[in-house]
């Protein structure tokens, strides 16, 4: 199969890090130290990779009205077996606008973090290792998104969380970073395992159907998923299953992309070096989960993907609501933090929560769109909160204060992001939020009942949270008193190499909303956000030409421009999601007023007075924030130590039962042999023994009639014996 | 005479090295590496030549063989033999034995039974009974399905009264661990450089067990194989009896007990084999031609006897418990071959003896739930154990016993991945577990304690041991671009993937799919204990001030790592190419078993 | 009543050229004593060779005897001859076993210690003595014959036990030997007044005849049998008759012992065997009833062999786990070993009449691979015993570095003895295991290989002795006659044990 340019292209793009990375571990294996210019040849690296993505960008998915045609490649990685047992897996690779788009997110924000980091962590020890870990991160993140198998984008999956784990333990002499890094390990871990599961069981039902081609890849999910939905094809009768199969893996994704009750791996992972949760711990790997779910969600919605009504589908309620949940519950811990980076970690978390509730509600363009805006004004809080750090030397805002004169370009971006992020209009978050709220509105409205509600309450509360918690934050630190007179005295505005990013991140925070402007704002791009990324383009531009699929394209509605043969599940939905957008879109400018009000008022008008303090309820609730809920308590208190205890009891099991067991068969033997041995010499040797002394005392008695030497009696008694026997033959003559 | 070369060549080493000065220790280590080395030239042709489809297939050597008897049976016996040989299959049942027929009325079986033991009496009083005995085994041989595979076969008269010959041969299943062995030794070899207390001893026992390691892997008579099976006890008891730790005697002893019991069930079994229906074969190949029609009973009891034998060098729950004894008293290069090469002496008998010589034993429901319950004990149950230790060395042991777990279970599975995966775990669990005893012997070697709770910011003294470390257990983590991980993922989707179906006659019984859910978490637990123990070795401050005087790898110690962290990323990376050598082998044997032995 | 005597006079004089062997033996007692007691200052060595002369002259005369198959001192009953010896290739195979035996003895004698200063002419006489009585034991077709080789073969035995006369231990062994011997003979031959009571004969054939249609009850033939089959183990050294084994293997000088538990052993067995073979001729006796009950099970030889067998195996193997002496852990070990052979044994008595059935051969090659192993294994233990007075486990210690060779060799048939490969004793074993399971004693050789892997716990001790454990003491120069007879009995064993099959169709030319 001839490659065409732009897979090549995009291989390239993924290549260009890892080549980075292999340079230096070469070095490193051969010489046993990195390049010390490993710095450059990452970040010349991750350049070249960014402009390559931007060039597809430009040339590709804004050409057409529909952005890109996909293109697919596949690559044998293994292949097992033969005929109908025949196990196959390839590397798939698919490029369609969410590839591209995703390229161009990842490489700005990592090109971002490479340029930042230079100057950030150039004192560190370990200089050059760091840029490895980077280059080895980029590589497996856009490897994670470039692929269209599910085996080896779990293999990416996997990839990137090692990165993480290498990045949040770079400062490993601390405890804390090494428990960090552990904690965010293993507990991905679990959610990996059940991602595994879910895999394992889809692959079971594909490599049956299909065997000896690479099982797991997108496209023959989504087939299966769509002849399901037809009631045709291998997932028939086992629907369930797939039901299942989605849940297992949407826990993988609840790890990564630190949904409730997973998260708490994500505040800790803040142990890592500052640009290091800018890059993956806010802008790209967490958001891969939210990207896995967007890619898998004709599996999470199960047959209604193909009718069109995704109300139907479990696993999409409890996405939504996992997503609602994380939002909120995250929204409210992050309003007492006193840590920077903790405070804006838990924001990460519950923006999160905002996108998988999205993909949750049934859109993942909205999701996908706040993925985008989310990764540059959050990368830019991140870069700015180091600049801060840097500056200080502390993370806790009580030693910050008032540094809005010292660092000017840091505070004007910082506060361009908050506004972003708390959704302000004409920044990027509003559009963006206003979509996930308006879908999360239009489902509610749709399914008409206190539970359809659920999700959009609870984002609307987030709202809220959101813009006073930003606002709190961005108060504490840049307005009002030095916290630390010292430490003010000695702060200034970081170098260049550090605010140049910072200013491109706030551009990007202020204007990448434009590129999807949904409310008939038509600036000459149309909807093209939207036109470009949505399931059916996702999953149809790669499908189109799969017979199977052919049937099923014909049955698919536009969600969002109703045809006229959409059935009436979907044309209410579509109503609803255009009633609703005014009501909401009022609703969340309050919120945004009241938040940023509510944060000037506490924090800046009355930042000597503690008034939650004042308030008894309030305060009760502070300290059920500040301990997190007791969440990680749990963790730390309840569940490792059981796990421990478990351990040390199979510990003490093996040794003192199984093992004991094996000894003690050992032992026992040697007890009866001892028995044995105790018999032999006590009870009957005893009884030889005796008769043989009375004989001795008969031997005795004898000895003065005998010289007591046997030997001499029986050769006597031969002797005469042989006599007789000579003279009784020869007598016979 | 590649194979005869690569068996015994170290055992001439060992003859050599016995003959050098005592003295002299540094001749006796590099003449006992040379041998290693040169050992391992056969063993490298081999592969290549293996991988190639080099040499001619085993069905050829053994036609050729069988034609060589009949010619040199008696002249005018020669057609008869050939004539019987014409349906040698069909001859089996009971030749030599009267058939219990009513003789007033026997039924057709029988009388074609009688009509055939009629024609081999004739043969006795030919003279030609032998030789037609022999023409008889190796055309069943040459039937044999896993004579498919079978390359570089060697096939000569060793003890004639008892059928017994010298043959040998690899396939796909043998030949990665050939290879491993090997190699390992080579690594162990340079590696015991540093020993200095009773150099020759060591040198030339540790040659005596490279011979009856390869020796195991390639023998296809089994009473060769029984051999060369108790050959290796030997020198590892005095391995780890004479250069072992402060306990060394007990687990010395220990090992060598345990896995004599063992092996004296397997030879029972060996011995029910020969005996059973009047064979009197020896021959591997011979008798998986005829075990489909062994009646399930036999099977079950032949099954479990080879079992114990196996299970017991696997080790699997419940007789592992010599294991984290014989690894943490043993020398660091002899923990290295334990884990990496020993262990799957027991998988490997798994695959050639168990599920060959009692296909229906194997994957009826009984022992699918027996073997896939005992290996998700092994997983999760061995992390668990291996979670709890403070020993270093333990700590790995009990790892190694997790991940036998693995083999286990994907055999129970009996997929294509489930078997692929297994036999690729037994693989890579020989690197990475090899691997991570090397690594902590070096750190033994500095430290001189392996207290896990000690240790501490080693990552920052040792950065290049520490870069080692890191593969090595991240490889047996199971972390994807790493060996470790293609296999535990084949296992798994091999095991979800089993479910029970009909071929031919026989019900092939899937392993349920909660025993896989059980298995799962072993994976999370695997994750804990590795990342605990690096957080706890090379995270952090170093917590003595001895810690800062260590000095990074030297040569010897990089000669030993390098390759095998080489193999962690190689085979991780491009799996295909271990899965190209077993991919074959391993398919024809599953269709052998599901199908109960082509019966 | 003169043509009585007339034709018992013939049969002792055509019988004479039947038995050379046995009477050159007896010459050579008389040489020997003779020269003990009329040459003054006779030197240990001129008897030794005196006594080397005289068996390698009775062994000559027994290879001219090889194929024969003769009744001795026999006469012609109706359906064929009935004599009191049979000399065929069983009784000529264990003859030439025991005799073999005595003759390494002769080296391990001339070496050991506690003889050198004593005139040994007695010693190599009663050697003699005890050999020719285990010739008969071998060749003996009547009851009485038999009875008479074991009490011959034991009386001199007694002494030599307690030869050396300054050695309290063995004195006792002696002794106890003394006493437990009679005890054994007179079960015996209580056994046998039965069997005679119950066939009128005391020759194998008529007995077997007689059993054949005889109306005697089961109880009275099982009691026979047990009487008569624990005369035949005291003589085995299996169990229920073995406790004398350790005391006396103890006691004795260590050159007797190993006599002792080779050649008397296999005499033992070879008087069972041709008694059994007989007794169960034509199906044998099975016993389903016992003093008016009525047992559901049928019972018989098989059962009573196999159930000595797997008593003996793990009551010496358990026996042998706790002892430190050398020579009393080699005893228990012998009882161990018995155990294993009379697997052999029960498997004959199952089948010997039945068309596949009554193969000796595991048996034979059994006996031949022992033969070497114990008398390597008693070898070094003389040898080293002489040198540094060693007598416990712990004595050894250091005796590889201290005598290699000689290490080495005890190692081997310390691993013979176990049935590891590639040494004679697997496949010993192997053979062994192979009838049982053959011939659906499965229980029972699974019972040996547990069995087995006990006894590596003892084995293994005296390896772990020689190898890892240090000690200080010297070098042990252990002499080149003694390593060139270590040598020809530990080299045999790798050829049994990788090159048995002569010798595996040697061993199957032994059955009746």
């Amino acid at each position: 199969m001839q490659m065409p340019d732009t897979i090549l292209i995009a291989l390239l793009i993924v290549a260009l890090p890892l080549a980075a990375w292999t340079i230096g571990f070469l070095h490193a294996a051969v010489r046993r130290r990195l390049p010390a210019c490993q710095d450059w040849i990452s970040t010349v690296a991750v350049g070249v990779s960014l402009a390559l993505s931007l060039y597809l960008m430009f040339s590709q998915v804004l050409a057409g009205p529909a952005g890109m045609q996909a293109v697919t490649h596949s690559w044998r990685w293994f292949a097992i077996g033969s005929g109908d047992n025949a196990f196959v897996l390839n590397f798939d690779v698919l490029v369609d606008n969410l590839t591209v788009a995703m390229f161009c997110v990842v490489n700005i924000v990592a090109f971002l973090v490479h340029v930042y980091s230079r100057s950030y962590m150039h004192a560190e020890d370990r200089y050059p290792r760091f840029f490895l870990h980077l280059s080895l991160f980029t590589f497996s993140m856009l490897g994670l998104l470039v692929t269209s198998n599910l085996m080896m984008l779990f293999i990416f999956w996997e990839l990137v969380g090692v990165c993480s784990y290498f990045l949040i333990g770079f400062f490993f002499l601390k405890k804390s970073a090494g428990d960090a890094s552990k904690k965010a390990f293993v507990l991905n871990r679990i959610g990996d395992a059940c991602f595994m599961a879910g895999i394992f069981m889809i692959g079971g039902l594909l490599a049956k159907q299909w065997p000896g081609e690479s099982v797991l890849s997108f496209q023959r999910i989504w087939e299966s998923i769509a002849m399901l939905g037809h009631g045709q094809g291998p997932w028939i009768g086992h629907e369930s299953e797939v039901a299942i199969a989605g849940l297992l893996v949407f826990v993988g994704c609840m790890t990564k992309s630190a949904q409730f009750p997973l998260h708490v791996w994500l505040p800790d992972a803040m142990e890592g070096p500052t640009p290091v949760s800018a890059l993956i711990h806010a802008a790209t790997m967490v958001a891969a989960g939210v990207y896995m779910i967007v890619r898998m969600f004709p599996l999470m919605a199960g047959k209604g993907y193909v009718s069109g009504d995704f109300l139907d589908s479990p696993a999409l309620w409890v996405i939504a609501f996992i997503g609602g949940i994380t939002a909120l519950f995250s929204g409210t811990i992050a309003l007492v933090q006193t840590d920077l980076k903790k405070g804006l970690a838990y924001s990460t978390c519950s923006q999160l929560g905002y996108m998988v509730m999205a993909v949750g509600v049934g859109s993942i363009s909205a999701g996908m769109f706040h993925l985008f805006t989310h990764a540059f004004f959050k990368a830019c809080l991140f870069l700015g909160s180091g600049s801060v750090i840097h500056a200080v030397h502390s993370q806790e805002m009580k030693d910050m204060g008032g540094l809005r004169a010292k660092m000017p370009i840091t505070y004007a971006t910082f506060l361009i992001a908050c506004l972003a992020i708390a959704g302000t209009p004409l920044f990027s978050g509003f559009l963006s939020k206003e979509a996930v709220l308006g879908q999360a509105a239009a489902f509610g409205a749709h399914h008409d009942s206190l539970l359809g509600w659920v999700p959009f309450t609870l984002a609307a509360v987030t709202a809220f949270l959101t813009a006073f918690y930003m606002f709190r934050l961005l108060f504490l630190t840049f307005h009002g008193k030095p916290g630390d007179r010292h430490k003010f005295e000695h702060a200034h505005e970081s170098p260049a190499a550090m605010t140049m990013p910072l200013v491109v991140l706030a551009v990007l925070a202020l204007i990448a909303g434009g590129i999807a402007l949904p409310f008939g704002l038509d600036l000459g791009t149309g909807h093209w956000f939207q036109d470009r990324v949505n399931d059916q383009v996702l999953v149809q531009n790669t499908m189109g030409n799969t017979p199977a699929f052919a049937d099923m394209q014909a049955n698919m509605v536009h969600r969002h421009d109703p045809l006229p043969n959409a059935n009436e599940a979907v044309s209410s939905f579509h109503h609803h999601a255009h009633t609703v957008h005014m009501p909401v879109l009022l609703m969340s400018l309050c919120a945004v007023l009241i938040g940023i009000s509510a944060a000037w008022l506490l924090f800046v008008r009355r930042r000597s007075h503690d008034i939650v303090g004042g308030i008894p309820p309030l305060a009760k609730a502070r300290v059920v924030m500040s301990n997190l809920y007791y969440v990680d308590w749990f963790y730390c208190n309840r569940v490792v130590p059981t796990v421990k205890d478990i351990a040390d009891l199979a510990k003490a099991f093996d040794k003192s039962v199984i093992d004991a067991l094996v000894n003690g068969v050992a032992r026992f033997g040697t007890h009866i042999a001892w028995f044995a041995g105790r018999v032999d010499s006590l009870v009957v040797d005893g009884a030889v023994n005796g008769s043989g002394s009375s004989m001795l005392a008969l031997g005795q008695f004898f000895r003065g009639l005998v010289n007591g030497k046997i030997q001499d009696y029986v050769k006597y008694t031969v002797w005469g014996l042989g006599l007789l026997m000579i003279w009784a033959v020869l007598a016979r003559g | 005479m590649l194979l005869t070369l690569a068996t015994f060549l170290p055992l001439l080493g060992m003859v050599v090295v016995l003959l050098l000065p005592t003295a002299n220790k540094n001749l006796i280590r590099w003449t006992a590496t040379g041998f290693a080395v040169a050992a391992f030239v056969p063993i490298i042709v081999l592969t290549q030549g293996y991988g190639a489809g080099g040499d001619r297939p085993a069905v050829d050597t053994l036609r050729a063989e069988a034609a060589a008897v009949v010619a040199g049976a008696p002249a005018p016996m020669r057609a008869q033999i050939t004539e019987l040989l014409a349906d040698a299959k069909s001859n089996t049942p009971a030749f030599r034995t009267f058939v219990a027929a009513d003789a007033a009325h026997p039924t057709d079986a029988e009388k074609k039974s009688l009509a055939v033991r009629a024609k081999l009496e004739a043969l006795e009083q030919g003279g030609a009974y032998k030789a037609w005995h022999e023409a008889w085994e190796l055309t069943l041989a040459a039937a044999s399905p896993i004579a498919a595979d079978m390359r570089y076969v060697e096939y000569g008269q060793w003890i004639p009264s008892f059928n017994i010959h010298y043959m040998m041969g690899v396939d796909g299943l043998s030949m990665p661990l050939i290879f491993l062995t090997g190699l390992l030794w080579v690594l162990c070899f340079v590696y015991s450089f540093s020993i200095e207390d009773g150099v020759k001893g060591y040198f030339a026992l540790f040659l005596l067990l490279q011979t009856g390691l390869i020796g195991v892997f390639c023998a296809l008579d089994f009473f060769l194989f029984y051999v060369f099976w108790e050959i290796v006890l030997l020198p590892m008891y005095f391995l780890i009896g004479y250069w072992g730790g402060t306990n060394r005697l007990y687990a010395a002893i220990k090992f060598f007990i345990y896995t004599l019991v063992g092996s004296v069930l397997l030879l029972v079994a060996m011995l029910a084999l020969y005996w059973k229906d009047g064979y009197d074969s020896f021959n591997l190949l011979t008798l998986t031609s005829l075990s489909g029609g062994f009646d399930l009973s036999f099977q079950m009891w032949i099954f479990m006897a080879l079992f114990m034998g196996f299970a017991i060098k696997v080790p699997v729950f419940p007789f592992h418990t010599w294991l984290p004894d014989a690894h943490v008293q043993a020398p660091t290069a002899v923990s290295v071959v334990l884990a990496g090469v020993l262990l799957k002496m027991g998988g490997y008998g798994f695959y050639r003896f168990s599920y060959t010589l009692a296909p229906d034993a194997g994957i009826s429901q009984t022992m699918v739930l027996f073997i896939g319950g005992l290996g998700v004990i092994n997983i999760v149950y061995g992390a668990l154990c291996a979670m709890a230790q403070k020993d270093f060395k333990s700590l790995v042991a009990y790892s190694s016993v997790s991940h036998m777990g693995f083999v286990l279970l994907g055999l129970a599975a009996m997929t294509t991945e489930g078997i692929q995966g297994s036999v690729l775990q037994m693989f890579n669990h020989g690197v990475s577990s090899a691997m991570m005893f090397l690594l902590v012997g070096v750190l033994y070697e500095r430290a001189h304690h392996r207290d896990l709770d000690r240790f501490g910011g080693i990552g920052l003294q040792m950065p290049y041991y520490t870069g080692f470390a890191i593969i090595g257990f991240f490889a047996s983590l199971g972390l994807p671009g790493l060996n470790g991980f293609i296999s535990e993922v084949l296992v798994f989707m091999g095991s979800f993937n089993s479910e029970t179906f009909f071929a031919g006659n026989s019900a092939v019984y899937g392993l349920p799919r909660w025993m896989v859910y059980l298995a799962l978490p072993g994976v999370v637990l695997t994750a804990g204990y590795i990342l605990w123990t690096v957080q706890r070795v090379y995270m952090g401050t170093a917590k003595k001030e001895e810690y800062k005087t260590f000095r990074d790898l030297n040569w010897r110690e990089v000669f030993s790592l390098a390759p095998l962290a080489a193999m962690c990323i190689i085979f991780g990376v491009a799996p295909q190419l271990i899965l190209g050598y077993m991919n074959n082998t391993l398919d024809h044997l599953r269709t052998f078993i599901v199908t109960g032995g082509g019966n | 009543m003169q043509n009585s005597i007339e034709t018992a006079r013939r049969i002792v004089a055509e019988g004479m050229s039947g038995i050379i062997p046995e009477i050159l033996l007896c010459a050579l007692v008389c040489v020997l004593l003779l020269a003990d007691l009329f040459i003054r200052g006779i030197k240990p060595r001129t008897t030794a060779w005196i006594a080397v002369l005289g068996f390698v002259a009775c062994g000559a005369a027994l290879i001219a005897r090889n194929g024969v198959h003769a009744e001795v001192f026999g006469w012609q009953q109706a359906d064929g001859m009935r004599g009191m010896l049979l000399n065929d290739q069983f009784a000529w195979f264990f003859q030439v076993f025991v005799l073999a035996t005595a003759l390494v003895c002769i080296p391990m004698a001339m070496d050991h210690a506690a003889f050198r200063a004593r005139r040994m002419g007695e010693f190599y006489a009663l050697l003699a003595a005890a050999t020719l009585g285990m010739f008969l034991m071998a060749s003996a077709t009547n009851l009485l014959m038999a009875y008479l080789g074991i009490e011959f073969a034991s009386m001199a035995s007694y002494l030599a036990t307690a030869y050396d006369k300054r050695d309290r231990a063995g004195s006792e062994g002696g002794l106890k030997y003394v006493i437990y011997g009679s005890v054994a003979s007179g079960i015996m031959i209580y056994g046998l007044s039965l069997i005679y009571g119950m066939t009128g004969s005391l020759h194998y054939t008529d007995i077997a005849q007689a059993l054949h249609v005889s109306a005697a009850t089961e109880g009275q033939l099982l009691i026979a049998a047990i009487l008569i089959f624990g005369g035949f183990a005291y003589k085995m050294a299996a169990v229920p008759m073995h406790f004398w084994c350790p005391d006396v293997y103890e006691g004795a000088p260590t050159p007797f012992t190993a006599y002792l538990s080779v050649a008397s052993k296999a005499a033992g067995f070879a008087v069972f065997v041709r008694f059994l073979a007989a007794f169960t001729a034509h199906g044998g006796p099975t016993f389903t009833g016992f003093g008016g009950m009525e047992f559901e099970a049928s019972f018989g030889w098989p059962v009573i062999v196999a159930a000595a067998a797997a008593l003996s195996m793990t009551v010496g193997n358990l026996g042998a786990l706790w002892q430190t002496n050398v020579k009393r852990m080699l005893a228990y070990s012998s009882i161990a070993q018995a155990g294993y052979l009379l697997m052999a044994v029960a498997v004959y008595a199952a089948g010997h009449d039945k068309p596949n059935g009554g193969d000796l051969a595991p048996l034979v090659f059994y006996f031949i691979a022992y033969f070497f192993m114990n008398l390597g294994a008693f070898h070094v233990i003389s040898v080293v015993g002489s040198r540094t007075g060693a007598v416990t486990v712990s004595d050894f210690a250091g005796l590889g570095r201290r005598a290699p060779w000689m290490a080495f060799g005890l190692g081997v048939c310390m691993l013979s003895l176990l049935g590891m490969p590639p040494t004679g004793g697997f496949v010993g074993k192997m053979q062994l295991l192979q009838t049982a399971v053959e011939n659906n004693l499965v229980w029972l050789a699974v019972l040996a290989g547990i069995n087995t892997a006990i006894s590596a716990f003892y084995y293994f001790k005296l390896l772990k002795s020689m190898y890892l454990e240090k000690s200080a003491g010297g070098v042990i120069q252990s002499g080149s006659a003694n390593l060139a007879v270590l040598a020809l009995l530990v080299a045999p064993l790798f050829v049994l044990g990788l090159a048995f099959s002569p010798i595996a169709e040697f061993s199957r030319g032994f059955g009746f």
